[in-house]
């Protein structure tokens, strides 16, 4: 492989684009150029509640064709789970038969040919919200908005749990602390935390117990993040777990510190209100967790983001033996190198920060943007993110 | 088709790397001409997959020589150093989330799930000069035409990213079976199925378990990251043997077969149903593809994986896919099948040797195998004890005159004497009287020691120290 074609966002400034669409078509209750809230609920509309086909006519032992005669509720009445919504008597009431509904909801259908009823649980409401503090700069009739809003941009690299906003609390003191139970407060409530190296299960608890939205950390343990959702992950794809926090892991699995510019980053931006989402998915309609923080960005300028590697340019090591390290390209050899795994490959000379000259593969290295030489925040990228 | 079609073009569009190969006619003959590999761009933030095909195609580009792309798309027909005459694609992107498909299914899947979920494969279409293949049905197609052209049983394994595919072409009839483990996206999938101790027991080094899950699960977030020190690449290959085995027993249960995975001493094997089935003493060729397999810096690293997750008996001739592009030449095989044959037997395969592997079990240490191997310009007089693995080096052909243990069938039949030929590779010729099925040690010491001898036995690892990596 020839390049690293990977890039990492960590944007103080960038224009952040959400299409805010609804499963089925329904009403848009916004307009072009409206200011919304994470919370604003841009578009609504009802899905169909689940339907039940129950056998009637044989729970009741009849033939499909009497069905009609026995039932009780006709198509369009209401029915409560557990109520008698058939009944059938012969032999002057020796032989006697009933059937339930099992769901609250409506006869939607009886078939006399079939022997079944349908019941359908009452319609679901579907409400879409903006997500980000922004103005919806388009409207999609029936169907949802897209909202817009200039903001700081951070891209996780695993997360869980879905949408959420909050404000945004330091609660570690440097990147390389571990976010416990200790640090998290009643304050907490309804804020989105940043922690340092580490999140560990018993914080994630307590700072659901707490009514913490979001937690933003470098790593976490495998065997806490299990511990915590209860079972193991499969694949990468998350968002839909029934907890009631996101958490967005910036490194990646074991104990790193979070990057010192992601952390300072985060830090200029504390007591803004922040969006979150942990939803990540990694294949097929890739998503990755993020945190969007709106923001005027003063002094600082929107750079074009790095296309590819490039003498100067910034990246972060993803791989052992220097899992996690930031650094800059020093060297882009193009003829191909032996590593210590003996493979001959293409490789990239980094130096890191502290100092340090190091080789390693081109394919172990996310591009973080372009060298502005005084290591400020303006040194990544800034882009538009959809 | 094929008259006039002298410059070709195929990408794969795997659900980690795409790669791009350039295949020319020169003549009569069809040669690879170069290959380019890029991370596949189906996320963000770069969202579109034709990102990751046009980079795969620039690194062609460079390393041919020629100018395949321009603003527009392809360039074709080919005129000079400039365009190809034929474009096609295959992709597995997406093929996930499934329970085990057929490959027959593969294409459903593929259109329903694959196109609907990356769209921007849609916008592949009006470039390629054939509808995109699934990359299974496109090494399926390879792999049956290799048991076709030599008449012979055969097993195809394709280690990705978010699968592993499994081709089987025995005379009972053929199967491809899509498992969902592999080794990027999907590779915590498998550290469920198997289990963190099955991977554990192929590292001759200690490593926690929890530290081994943290790597794991960063892979599985990171999978176009490659190996650099050699204890990430025991470990990749670890998971690699893990997948192999997992995959050919879910082939097995499948295709409604039953069979036998390794396990350490004192465990109770996992038997399904007890039934042969695919009998690996049947096997004659397993053929590896992936980039685990194809890119392994030592050729007798990718041999000693698929040995070690098929155990195959008898007499099995090994070979991998030298640069992991089975699935373009898959492609390529309906549309212009001269050119697909000719770079499969002269680019692709690398014929990595013959393991012969005694069927059957024997108390460590005592005589396994013995007589006398000779080949052109050498020969070796053999005396293999039970627990022990042996290479011979060289292209052969051996002529094999060896006697197995008692309880041993080698190919001849239990107690019989093997005498025939057998074909070398780059590797050479494997001896391998581990057992079958093979066992590890249970203590940590021991079957530390136990790897460490296979390994130094067969060169797989370069040994800094005596007995140590």
């Amino acid at each position: 492989m020839s390049e690293a074609y990977l890039s990492w966002t960590v944007s103080p400034l960038t224009t952040v684009r959400k299409v805010r669409r609804l499963p089925l078509k329904g009403t848009v209750h916004v307009v072009t150029g409206q200011k919304v809230e994470p919370s604003t609920v841009v578009a609504e509309t009802l899905v169909p509640g689940r339907t039940h086909m129950v056998a009637a006519a044989k729970i009741m032992n009849i033939e499909p064709g009497e069905l009609s005669k026995a039932m009780v509720k006709k198509v369009g009445d209401r029915v409560q789970a557990g109520e008698v919504m058939a009944r059938h008597t012969a032999f002057f009431g020796l032989i006697r038969g009933q059937c339930q509904s099992p769901a609250t909801g409506v006869v939607e259908h009886i078939s006399d040919v079939t022997g079944q009823v349908v019941i359908r649980e009452p319609e679901v409401p579907v409400a879409v919200k903006a997500y980000l503090a922004g103005t919806v700069t388009k409207v999609l009739p029936e169907e949802g908005v897209e909202v817009e809003t200039t903001a700081a941009f951070i891209q996780g690299i695993f997360g869980i749990g879905g949408e959420g906003s909050g404000k945004l609390v330091m609660a570690a003191n440097g990147p390389g602390e571990v976010l416990t139970p200790r640090q998290i407060t009643d304050g907490h409530r309804g804020c989105i935390l940043v922690g340092g190296s580490l999140v560990t299960a018993a914080a994630l608890r307590r700072a659901e117990k707490v009514g913490v939205r979001g937690i933003i950390c470098g790593c976490i343990h495998h065997k806490d993040l299990c511990n915590y959702l209860g079972y193991e992950i499969r694949v990468a794809s998350t968002g839909h777990e029934d907890i009631s926090l996101s958490l967005v892991i910036t490194e990646g699995f074991g104990q790193i510190p979070m990057a010192q510019k992601t952390f300072a980053l985060l830090k200029t931006l504390e007591g803004l209100e922040a969006s979150i989402n942990g939803s990540t998915q990694l294949g097929a309609g890739v998503l990755s967790p993020e945190i969007v923080v709106p923001s005027t960005g003063k002094g600082l300028t929107q750079e074009t983001a790095a296309k590819g590697l490039e003498i100067g340019g910034r990246v972060r090591l993803v791989r052992n033996p220097w899992f996690g390290k930031l650094g800059k390209v020093i060297a882009l050899p193009v003829e191909l190198q032996k590593i210590e795994s003996e493979a001959r490959v293409r490789v990239v000379e980094v130096e890191l920060e502290g100092g340090r000259q190091v080789t390693v593969p081109r394919a172990n290295v996310e591009i973080t943007g372009r060298n502005h030489g005084d290591g400020s925040l303006a040194s990544f990228g800034a882009r538009s993110i959809c | 088709m094929s008259k006039g079609v002298d410059v070709i073009l195929i990408v794969d569009c795997g659900s980690t790397t795409t790669k791009a190969i350039l295949i020319e006619g020169i003549g009569e003959e069809y040669r690879l001409q170069a290959r380019g590999e890029a991370p596949t761009t189906v996320g963000i933030p770069l969202e579109d997959v034709s990102m990751g095909i046009r980079n795969a195609i620039n690194e062609v580009e460079e390393l041919a020589g020629s100018e395949l792309l321009d603003s527009q798309g392809i360039i074709t027909p080919a005129q000079g150093r400039r365009g190809t005459d034929l474009f096609l694609a295959t992709c597995s992107v997406g093929v996930l989330e499934r329970e085990e498909p057929h490959r027959e299914e593969i294409d459903e899947l593929f259109r329903g799930h694959v196109m609907a979920t990356t769209p921007e494969f849609m916008d592949l279409l009006p470039w390629t000069h054939a509808p995109i293949m699934p990359t299974p049905t496109a090494v399926g197609k390879i792999i049956q035409i290799l048991s076709r052209e030599q008449d012979i049983n055969i097993i195809g394994v394709d280690l990705g990213g978010a699968t592993t595919d499994i081709f089987s072409v025995f005379d009972q009839g053929s199967h491809g079976i899509s498992a969902n483990v592999g080794m990027g996206t999907s590779v915590c999938n498998l550290l469920v199925e198997t289990g963190i101790d099955n991977i554990l027991r192929w590292l001759p080094f200690s490593i926690g378990a929890a530290e081994l899950k943290n790597r794991i699960y960063n892979k599985m977030v990171r999978p176009t990251t490659i190996p650099h020190t050699l204890e990430d690449l025991l470990i990749e290959q670890a998971i690699a043997r893990e997948a192999l085995g997992l995959a050919l027993a879910h082939h097995r249960t499948a295709v409604g077969l039953g069979g036998a995975r390794c396990r350490t001493f004192g465990k109770a094997f996992q038997q399904s149903g007890g039934q042969e089935g695919l009998d690996m003493m049947e096997l004659e060729l397993l053929v590896g593809s992936g980039g685990t397999l194809s890119h392994a810096p030592r050729r007798v690293q990718s041999a000693m994986m698929l040995i070690d997750g098929f155990q195959p008996q008898g007499v099995t001739h090994l070979a991998v896919d030298s640069m992991f592009m089975m699935p373009q030449l898959g492609a390529l095989l309906d549309i212009h099948p001269q050119g697909a044959t000719q770079v499969l037997e002269r680019d692709c395969l690398a014929h990595l040797g013959t393991v012969l592997a005694p069927k059957g079990r024997g108390k460590f240490g005592e005589k396994c195998m013995w007589g006398k191997v000779d080949w052109p310009g050498g020969s070796e007089e053999v005396d293999i004890s039970w627990g022990d693995i042996q290479l011979i080096d060289g292209q052969g052909p051996f002529q094999l005159d060896l006697h197995p243990h008692l309880a041993a069938d080698i190919g001849a039949g239990r107690d019989r004497t093997l005498r025939r030929e057998v074909t070398g590779g780059v590797c050479g010729l494997f001896l391998d009287c581990r057992g079958r099925p093979l066992l590890l040690a249970e203590k940590e010491q021991d079957r530390v020691r136990q790897l460490l001898r296979w390994y130094k036995q067969v060169g797989m690892y370069p040994m800094h120290v005596e007995g140590a990596l």
